[in-house]
């Protein structure tokens, strides 16, 4: 049975505007869930119902097969986490980290040594003495994070908690969020809009766009067979190249394109979306499409090469050898394993 | 002619040296991105070549001019800050001409309106031309900013993290186009940022700053590839480089716990920190084993973490690749992909 489970869970604000709408979402026991999904896609609101910071228009949440929809939020057993910490001012980073335990009644020594190994493995052991003001904003945002997993609740909700750090800390506090999550086995549910977060952190991710959910799924599945359009785009950095085609049996044609690409299966006739992941596509001296490099993008350990063709934008991943010239015509070649086909008109998969 | 030139600049704020004798030049049409953590001193940088501030010392000059008496207004560059600075009841076309209209400009009402309609095609935010700014979402606010920068038509772009306050998906697309923007325009653009991808994406050559200091100035690939001290080298990948303090004995490098980790040249010191990127680690073809403490799968690749030899380690391995939680591998690094840095020299 599910631990935490939201039923046709739907808010609408006064003026009218459906801000979730109908989600169903069941969350195991100790596990880490990420909402996934642009601004104002609903991913916070749905948050808060849980957490009870927000009244649900409608539908059900229950937690450990208890009806906590009316339930105040105080009484509900989740620990939250947001993007904007706020700390006690007046009290040190150790007791700041140390209060939650101190409220749930764990005496002073046992919670000042929890304190302090979580300190320890935020590497905030120097500052365990100073004051909230002393610090800067990443530190205090991690200080908020050690605080919200001193207490290990039924649920932790996670607002967007590392939206404020440098990127290098950010991956930093991935592992770290991980590795307690996985410790402690406390049930999960993330919210963010950046994918790559999403990637690294969850057991299942769950895209959400304008108040639905599109796809729920672990992360690599969501990534490799996405449902639609949306969720192509969305997941992957950068995402999935999409372009229009005409299907014809088992030949695809591109705008502009040299070759059909024969896909090795039967697809109705007419037009498609033909979706490939940039490391499915390879710089050729020909191949089924040829255009011109737009932009190498040095990544570090690969770069991404942008290939203007008349189907559209292509990006292709490449090693880091020498990078392709500003305006040097190119072909590619499309690794089959990696093709797509989406219907345009619905935007979903054609399976 | 650089279009901008540093000589030994500094600047101090009280206690804290916000700028340390930086010297740098940036060419006509190159796109230098200067690369650091918050308060490594990117803001005062970009704020002084603004002329909102005055240098304690040195010499700044913009194409071959020395500008130490010279006003912000009189400097012709454009600066464009984080939080996109609009005026909020005007419509994106007031927005756009605002900069144009400024006494002593004296464009003609033509002109005007041909750059407004220029700078939003280039944006693309033509459909919202009527719009109040009020009305924009974030990443539509900060393509309005920009227009309003390159309306001017300035000698010099200043970007002061742009697309820090922008969701993921948008700071990846903008990236891309802004990247296409600068070099259709032929401007030379001063981007800072704490985010190493969007520095190594973007960069022609990349500035990497540490409390006000200058640490490397080169290609993004040398950046990437030779980083000159291990500061560096953490700053840069996701997940950055590992760095683990080794010694050296007849068969090569030894982790912590004596454990054989990499072969090493016979003329290197005993003990040193060694360095070694995440892809370069393979999780076969070793001489000892390693647990695997964690997977993480990103798309394409999946990053591994390893506990090896009583050091935690991370390797980037192609998605493809057969690993799971709690299985032993054995982990290589081939020889030339490690950098050898002595102890003496390990920064904080």
């Amino acid at each position: 049975m599910s631990f935490l489970q939201l039923e046709k869970l739907r808010k609408v604000w006064p003026g009218g505007a459906v801000a979730v709408n109908g989600v169903d979402l069941a969350v195991a026991r100790g596990e880490f869930v990420v909402l996934l999904g642009p601004s104002g896609c609903g991913k916070t609101t749905t948050l808060r119902m849980i957490a009870g910071l927000e009244s649900s228009s409608s539908g059900t949440i229950r937690l450990d097969g208890r009806d906590i929809t009316r339930l105040p939020a105080s009484e509900r057993d989740i620990g939250m986490v947001f993007q904007f910490y706020a700390l006690y001012p007046h009290l040190t980073v150790a007791e700041n980290i140390a209060f939650p335990l101190e409220c749930a009644g764990v005496p002073r020594a046992e919670r000042l040594a929890l304190a302090r190994s979580l300190a320890e493995r935020l590497e905030l052991t120097a500052l365990l003495d100073r004051r909230p003001r002393a610090l800067s904003g990443g530190d205090q945002q991690r200080v908020a994070l050690a605080r919200a997993m001193a207490r290990k609740p039924a649920v932790w909700l996670m607002d967007e908690p590392l939206g404020t750090l440098d990127s290098a800390r950010r991956a930093e506090m991935c592992d770290f969020l991980r590795a307690q999550q996985l410790e402690h086995r406390v049930a999960t549910v993330y919210v963010t809009h950046d994918q790559d977060e999403a990637m690294r952190l969850a057991d299942r991710i769950v895209v959400m766009s304008a108040g639905e959910i599109l796809q729920v799924g672990p992360p690599q599945e969501v990534y490799d067979e996405p449902a639609g359009l949306f969720v192509a785009r969305f997941v992957g950095s950068p995402g999935m190249n999409l372009l229009e085609a005409r299907a014809a049996g088992r030949a695809l044609e591109l705008a502009g394109s040299r070759a059909a690409l024969d896909i090795a299966r039967d697809v109705a006739p007419g037009n498609v979306v033909l979706g490939v992941r940039p490391e499915y596509v390879r710089l050729a001296a020909s191949g089924v499409l040829t255009g011109r490099v737009v932009l190498d993008a040095f990544m570090g350990s690969h770069r991404y090469v942008h290939v203007e063709t008349p189907a559209g934008r292509v990006v292709a991943l490449a090693s880091v050898d020498a990078p392709s010239a500003h305006g040097e015509e190119v072909g590619l070649e499309f690794d089959l394993r990696g093709v797509r086909l989406f219907d345009p008109a619905s935007g979903r998969r054609i399976v | 002619m650089n279009a901008l030139e540093l000589h030994g600049v500094s600047k101090r704020f009280g206690a804290v040296q916000a700028l340390n004798d930086v010297s740098f030049e940036l060419g006509a049409r190159e796109f230098l991105v200067v690369l650091g953590p918050t308060g490594a001193g990117k803001t005062t940088l970009l704020r002084t070549v603004a002329g909102l501030e005055t240098p304690d010392s040195g010499v700044l000059r913009l194409g071959g001019v020395d500008v130490a008496q010279r006003a912000p207004a009189e400097r012709d560059v454009a600066l464009v800050f984080q939080n996109f600075s609009l005026y909020p009841s005007k419509t994106v076309r007031e927005n756009l001409a605002f900069p144009l209209l400024a006494p002593g400009r004296r464009l003609a009402a033509a002109e005007v309106e041909e750059r407004v309609r220029w700078a939003a095609q280039l944006l693309r935010i033509e459909r919202l031309l009527e719009r109040p700014a009020r009305q924009l979402s974030g990443g539509e606010m900060q393509r309005v900013a920009i227009g309003r920068a390159i309306v001017r038509r300035p000698r010099l772009f200043l970007m002061d993290e742009p697309l820090t306050n922008l969701d993921a998906k948008l700071r990846e697309e903008l990236r891309v186009e802004l990247r296409e923007l600068a070099r259709r325009l032929e401007t030379p653009v001063l981007w800072v940022t704490h985010d190493a991808a969007e520095a190594l994406s973007m960069a022609d050559r990349v500035a990497v700053l540490s409390h006000g200091r200058i640490l490397q100035l080169d290609t993004p690939r040398t950046v990437y590839l030779r980083p000159a001290s291990p500061l560096v080298a953490r700053q840069l990948g996701s997940p950055p480089m590992n760095l683990i303090e080794v010694r050296r004995d007849e068969a090569g490098w030894r982790l912590p716990n004596g454990e054989l980790c990499a072969a090493a040249a016979s003329d290197a010191p005993r003990e040193a920190l060694l360095g070694f990127r995440p892809e370069h680690v393979r999780l076969d073809g070793g001489a000892s084993e390693a647990l695997v403490e964690l997977v993480e799968h990103l798309g394409p690749q999946q990053v591994v973490v390893l506990r090896w030899g009583g050091a935690s380690v991370h390797a980037a391995v192609p998605s493809n690749v057969e690993v799971a939680v709690h299985q032993r591998v054995r982990p290589s690094v081939a020889a030339e992909h490690c950098l050898v840095w002595r102890r003496t020299t390990i920064q904080p």
